[in-house]
């Protein structure tokens, strides 16, 4: 291929590269001969920091909005759907404003949908910064079976990975078969931290021992009980907001370095250096994504249109206590509303 | 969260030198080697003991792009943190990072008025006020007798302590002596300390040629070249 010139051929070698169209695939998707049972690597892909509320005008819209994020779902990994259980409305995910703004301007543009879109939410994550052990017993006793289950353990900051769940029980204090029934009881608190209801990451659980009774033990009862310990413990291990930080590196002439850098500084952004490359500098930095938005607007103020900047996922950083305290008096205002 | 960084211990105290004596506003040190010796290794240990002592590091690199400087110090300090069992590593990196500042020039785009500018507009802006700067990757093949004076003024007004690298040819100074090697021998007035990192196959000896305890107190000291850390041989 070469620009807009095809030429069809039969079969390709090894070392070069073909393309293909009309197969209905997704994005990282391997092809290989019949009877073949192989497939490359999968591409590592972050998860989305940034999610958007889309809501269609009318009918015909929605049609076309569903067959717009089905497409789009498969050409891009990064880019997610889904459908808020509590408000009913359809949420996009990605890796940042302007990835976003792309794919309404396309829903708009390719697929016809008219529709209207909330403000963009930051993902925060919620996790812990000290060790914290539980003890909880769940007991229950409703006229029939009752339900008992008592575990026996800590919980744990843990870097690099989002859940570790680990079973230290030595002597059956637990049964093996309840055990799963306490990893998934974990497991669903996750997803609503009990902080700010953010997912939690960066935790280790451990289960050491516990309790069981031959009649009322169920895995029900172990759910409850892992539920339980969950939110006794998490209160104890100083459960902090995390946020994601954007590496964002600046072009700008340099006659404009200083407010390009005190406009980053403003935004609670570490600066970690300026490269001078003549006339221009480059200005690498990491800054709050939450800080980020409506950036090109205030750059392109700043620096006559001079400047330009990029912008890409780094990490997760813990959010400082007062900002904190304003995010989560936003979430309560927000609830209150509804 | 951790709020206070941890006491990473002075690579130079080896050598004799005090803390007041390296903090002192205007002073000049240098690290002398042949090309891939170590020198950058040492001067970022040097910064992060500074950064460990609450000063604020303003490296300045000619030679490297700033990710590549970046990764100096994160290599560094994942070493020191192992070395020294820091607990938490990463929350100690998050403290000390506002702590540094890293600043590159084209070799031939930098010049002391240019660099005044830059650090004014910095701490105008209250961005970043530097109390240590490194020079990494200076040539001293041409005649800087006048820049580097420029600097030491710079760097009294501003009471900063500066440390350079200097790339030199082979040399191996005589066990009982301190001959400075050219190129910095010409300027050696102008430092307060020179170091020279000699280097062999497994081992980067570490000499004092001026300084600290001068040449009357030299412990065998080298840099580890598989985690590029500062060590005694004891």
């Amino acid at each position: 291929m070469h620009a807009d010139k095809m030429e069809e051929i039969e079969a390709i070698s090894a070392g070069f590269i073909g393309a293909l169209f009309g197969i209905d695939c997704f994005s990282g998707d391997t092809f290989v001969k019949p009877g073949i049972q192989l497939t490359m690597t999968s591409m590592h892909v972050p998860e989305p920091v940034i999610s958007l509320a889309i809501t269609p005008e009318g009918t015909k819209a929605q049609i076309n909005m569903s067959k717009a994020l089905e497409r789009f779902s498969k050409e891009d990994p990064t880019f997610k759907v889904h459908v808020d259980e509590e408000t009913g409305e359809t949420i996009i995910s990605g890796m940042g404003e302007l990835h976003l703004e792309i794919y309404v301007e396309r829903m708009k543009r390719e697929y016809n949908v008219e529709l209207t879109t909330g403000m963009p939410l930051v993902a925060y994550r919620e996790t812990i910064t000290q060790r914290a052990d539980f003890d909880y017993t769940h007991k229950k006793q409703t006229g029939g079976a009752g339900q008992y289950g008592r575990v026996i353990g800590f919980i744990e900051p843990v870097s690099g990975e989002d859940f570790i769940f680990e079973n230290k029980i030595f002597g059956g204090a637990i049964p093996r078969q309840f055990i799963a029934a306490c990893e998934k009881g974990f497991a669903g608190c996750l997803k609503k931290g009990p902080f700010m209801e953010y997912p939690v990451t960066g935790i280790k659980i451990a289960v050491t021992d516990g309790n069981t009774h031959s009649v009322d033990s169920s895995d029900i009862a172990f759910q409850a009980a892992a539920r339980g310990a969950f939110q006794q413990a998490f209160a104890k291990a100083k459960p902090a907001l995390m946020e994601p930080i954007m590496k964002v590196v600046v072009e700008t002439p340099t006659e404009f370095q200083g407010s390009v850098m005190g406009s980053l500084n403003q935004r609670r952004g570490i600066i970690e250096g300026a490269q001078d490359e003549g006339h221009f500098c480059v200005i690498e930095s990491q800054v709050p994504l939450s800080e980020m938005f409506g950036y090109s607007t205030v750059l392109r103020s700043l620096t006559q249109g001079k400047a330009q900047f990029t912008m890409e996922f780094s990490n997760y950083k813990q959010v400082p206590r007062s900002i904190a305290e304003e995010i989560a008096g936003k979430k309560n205002e927000k609830k209150g509303a509804k | 969260m951790i709020d206070q960084p941890p006491n990473i211990p002075n690579p130079l105290t080896p050598l004799g030198y005090t803390e007041a004596e390296l903090f002192s506003p205007g002073f000049f040190g240098a690290v002398c080697a042949r090309a891939g010796v170590g020198k950058t290794a040492f001067l970022v240990q040097v910064a992060l003991w500074a950064i460990s002592k609450g000063k604020r590091a303003l490296h300045i690199s000619l030679s490297d792009p700033i990710k590549k400087v970046d990764l100096w110090y994160k290599d560094v300090f994942i070493n020191l943190a192992n070395q020294a069992k820091i607990k938490d590593p990463s929350s100690i990196w998050e403290l000390l990072l506002p702590k540094r500042f890293i600043m590159t020039f084209k070799v031939e785009g930098f010049s002391v008025p240019k660099l005044e500018e830059r650090m004014m507009d910095l701490i105008h802006q209250g961005i970043f006020t530097p109390d240590f700067v490194i020079i990494d990757g200076l040539s001293f093949e041409e005649s800087l007798r006048n820049p580097l004076t420029d600097l030491k003024t710079l760097a009294r007004k501003h009471q900063l302590e500066v440390w350079f690298s200097a790339r030199t040819h082979h040399f191996s100074p005589p066990p009982d002596g301190a001959i400075i090697p050219q190129p910095i021998h010409d300027v050696a007035d102008l430092f307060e300390s020179i170091v020279h990192l000699e280097g062999s196959a497994d081992k980067i000896k570490v000499k004092n040629l001026k300084g600290g305890s001068g040449t009357q107190f030299q412990p065998a000291m080298r840099i580890d070249p598989s985690t590029w850390l500062l060590t005694t041989d004891e």
